[in-house]
């Protein structure tokens, strides 16, 4: 086990996160596209307020995801890793107190705007053959039918529900969760069974994200008020124990998975500057094994 | 590099917006008499040189904040865990991990009580400390105002600056109580607007945009075209802009006002400590004004109350949709590390004690989770942070009630606020009486030494 550690430690030693950014501002939901290759994500600007922006991940130049946005844009989010054919959702600020969610079928389509009973839908994820998108809704999850508009609950309970994250096989959703009290990451069947909770500890778990296999999440969990990005396993039939991979004094935030599965994409606070870092992750970070550097949270 | 018209200091990134007017170190400075001369400004009485009011404006959740009711049923505490601080008594959300850390630089009061629920109304009455003399209009001078009466300095630095991205609005229009009041808008702050990269506007010297540098340190063209828009508009209103610009143009043509507002000067990891948004930057600013002795400081949290608000989105504290992802996601965090760098700067350079820092909004917000999963308005009962300037700090006043719906000590009103802010700043009895300000107010009891 000590063999263990100094290798998987000695490994991320030699390989620091990497930071993709370098602007400061701040960001917030990356999440990778086209295999990889390139990164969409929010970021802070003057007018609008927010806007989507695509990093070229070879050349590391940053453009105008939307151009020409007039109104404040962010969280895209994309059916599946794939150039073409795949559906994307995003939400737009578009009035006092409305927030439009919008949905493309496929690039180059007319967007869609959701209708909802209430005006400001949030955190919305896309199944992976696009044909339904999950969001928070007022502090529940709904899950909305693209063909036929029907919305219908998804783990209803007392307390707040909120970021959704539907698994790469689309049959189960991720989500946090305070109807416990504490806010926890519960796992729920995409038909609305098989409830579990992933995590037990005191302070917020937010922001699951799925590894493209399906087998871990990774998610904010903030611990002593410290934002950091944790790693846990799902793959079996209990989930493992989470391990701190950003460990940071700063805030670190809003993690996305590499299609690859080896590396990891969040919002790291450094010297208050807000940058995307991008680091490698050990194979069983989150396995309950204790390696890779990590430290147990 | 400073740069004026449509100016602004270059950021760490040396991004700059086209300028017409770059000063130099060689520029001349205005005479010193005349309407635009220099004079010492009147000691201040009080313990506090200076104030630096944090205006959150929309009015912060006092249960997500600073009053969190761990014990509530879940439909009152919300998600949040709290965390312990290091003042006894004292718990706060694990938003606010840094303020946790060092609860012993100040004191919360968490038994504020306004008159209103309305936002336009609410926040006048904050800022000015008491209703409008008719109705919901005409108000009394802010506290930023009475303290630059009050001082009456004339010098290169003006006595009253707000930071701002704007005037403060909510969707439903302007808000009047924001400066001079009644006393007409002479006394308005000089606003000045600073971005999350640390750019620097002042907007009322866009009229000198297209000026040529020789010219604009001309003065008798300055007062040529003060004139000149005086004449196009010869009313109070167009008056009391040509002083506001007066102000403004007399701190941008000295040295000190070229220094003071120049960010850059900063050395990037004090910059980092207050954090990349606009709120921390203008705190960060804030304290270079104080050190340059500018009396009052308001720091504005938003120009508009509302959280999501189209073009006009700019995170207002007004969270009726979104609260706890607000809260979480830059409400919280920014807060947090903005201020808390704030009061260490201030104390590392020997500012603190001299220096009384205020952050408080209009109102609280509604206890109960509203179905649309935020919090409305709550007037009944909120909280504020007090810091320096005199301030005994590591200290919990006043309470509220178990769900936070109002307090079961005596309410702290807007009155008793302002009256204490300008107590710690100099404005004492005598002078209160002096200008026919809060004559009768009475300083918040155990707040201070």
């Amino acid at each position: 086990m000590v063999l263990l550690v100094a290798m998987v430690s000695g490994t991320l030693a030699a390989r620091p996160p990497h930071r993709l950014t370098s602007d400061g501002r701040n960001k917030r939901d990356p999440v990778y596209i086209d295999s990889g290759r390139r990164i969409i994500y929010t970021v802070q600007s003057d007018a609008p307020r927010l806007v989507l922006m695509s990093l070229d991940r070879k050349t590391q130049e940053s453009r105008r995801f939307a151009p020409q946005a007039t109104l404040p844009e962010l969280k895209a989010v994309f059916s599946r890793d794939a150039r073409d054919g795949r559906s994307s959702a995003w939400l737009r600020m578009t009035g006092n107190d409305q927030v439009a969610l919008l949905v493309r079928a496929k690039p180059g389509a007319s967007e869609r705007k959701i209708k909802t009973a209430k005006s400001v839908a949030w955190s919305p994820s896309l199944t992976p053959d696009g044909r339904h998108v999950v969001f928070n809704l007022a502090g529940q999850l709904v899950v909305h039918e693209l063909s036929t508009g029907k919305n219908r609950d998804l783990a209803k309970s007392s307390g707040r529900n909120d970021w959704p994250a539907v698994s790469p096989d689309g049959r189960r959703v991720a989500f946090g969760s305070s109807r416990s009290g504490d806010v926890e990451l519960y796992v729920v069947d995409f038909g609305g069974g098989n409830l579990r909770r992933l995590t037990h500890r005191k302070g917020l778990d937010m922001r699951p994200a799925w590894s493209s296999d399906g087998r871990r999440l990774a998610f904010t969990s903030v611990r002593a008020g410290n934002y950091e990005i944790s790693v846990m396993s799902v793959g079996g039939a209990v989930a493992g124990e989470p391990v701190n991979v950003s460990r940071d004094a700063e805030r670190d935030d809003f993690a996305a998975w590499h299609p690859g599965g080896r590396r990891l994409l969040w919002v790291a606070e450094r010297g208050g500057r807000q940058d995307l870092l991008e680091a490698e992750v050990p194979v069983d970070g989150g396995e309950g094994k204790g390696g890779g550097g990590v430290q147990r949270d | 590099m400073f740069e004026v018209g449509s100016f602004r200091s270059h950021d760490c990134h040396g991004v700059s917006r086209r300028a017409l007017l770059k000063f130099g170190a060689a520029l001349p400075l205005v005479s010193a008499s005349g309407d635009l001369s220099a004079a010492e400004p009147a000691a201040a009485a009080g313990a506090a040189r200076s104030v630096i009011l944090l205006w959150l404006w929309g009015g912060p959740s006092h249960l997500d904040t600073f009053d969190p009711k761990p014990d509530a049923p879940q439909e009152i505490r919300g998600p949040f865990s709290t965390l312990s601080t290091r003042t006894p008594g004292l718990r706060v959300t694990e938003l606010f991990p840094r303020l946790a850390a060092r609860s012993d630089r100040f004191s919360i009061i968490r038994s504020h009580r306004n008159h209103t629920s309305v936002h336009r109304v609410a926040g006048s009455i904050a800022l000015s400390g008491g209703k409008g003399a008719a109705g919901n209009s005409d108000y009394g001078p802010t506290v930023g105002s009475i303290v630059q009466r009050h001082r009456g300095g004339d010098g290169a630095l003006p006595q009253f600056v707000s930071i701002t991205p704007g005037p403060l609005k909510t969707a439903l229009g302007s808000v009047e109580g924001s400066g001079g009041g009644r006393w007409g808008r002479a006394y308005d702050p000089v606003s000045v607007r600073c971005s999350d990269t640390g750019a620097v506007d002042i907007p009322s010297l866009r009229l000198l945009e297209g000026l040529q540098l020789e010219r604009l340190a001309d003065r008798r063209l300055l007062l040529g075209l003060l004139d000149r828009t005086t004449a196009l508009a010869n009313d109070a209103k167009s008056a009391a802009w040509s002083d506001s610009f007066a102000r403004a143009y007399r701190l941008l043509t000295s040295v000190e006002g070229r220094r003071v507002f120049d960010l850059t000067r900063e050395r990037p990891e004090v910059r980092g400590r207050y954090g990349s948004s606009v709120f921390g930057q203008g705190c960060l600013l804030a304290r270079r004004l104080v050190e340059a002795e500018v009396p009052f400081v308001q720091v504005n949290w938003s120009q508009y109350v509302e959280n999501i608000y189209g073009t006009r989105t700019d995170f207002g504290w007004d969270t009726h949709w979104l609260n706890f992802e607000h809260m979480a996601d830059r409400h919280g965090p920014i807060l947090d590390r903005a201020v808390s760098a704030l009061l260490d700067d201030l104390a590392d350079r020997g500012l603190l004690e001299q220096t009384l820092v205020v952050a408080i909004g209009e109102f609280g917000r509604t206890p109960k989770i509203s179905g649309n999963a935020g919090r409305d308005h709550w007037p009944a009962v909120y909280s504020s942070l007090w810091a320096g300037g005199g301030v005994i700090p590591g200290q919990v006043l006043g309470q509220s009630d178990e769900r936070a719906y109002a307090p079961v000590t005596e309410p702290i009103t807007p009155e008793m606020v302002v009256t204490t802010i300008l107590q710690q700043a100099g404005v004492d009895t005598e002078s209160r009486a002096e200008l026919r300000v809060f004559e009768e107010g009475r300083v918040i009891d155990g707040l201070v030494s």
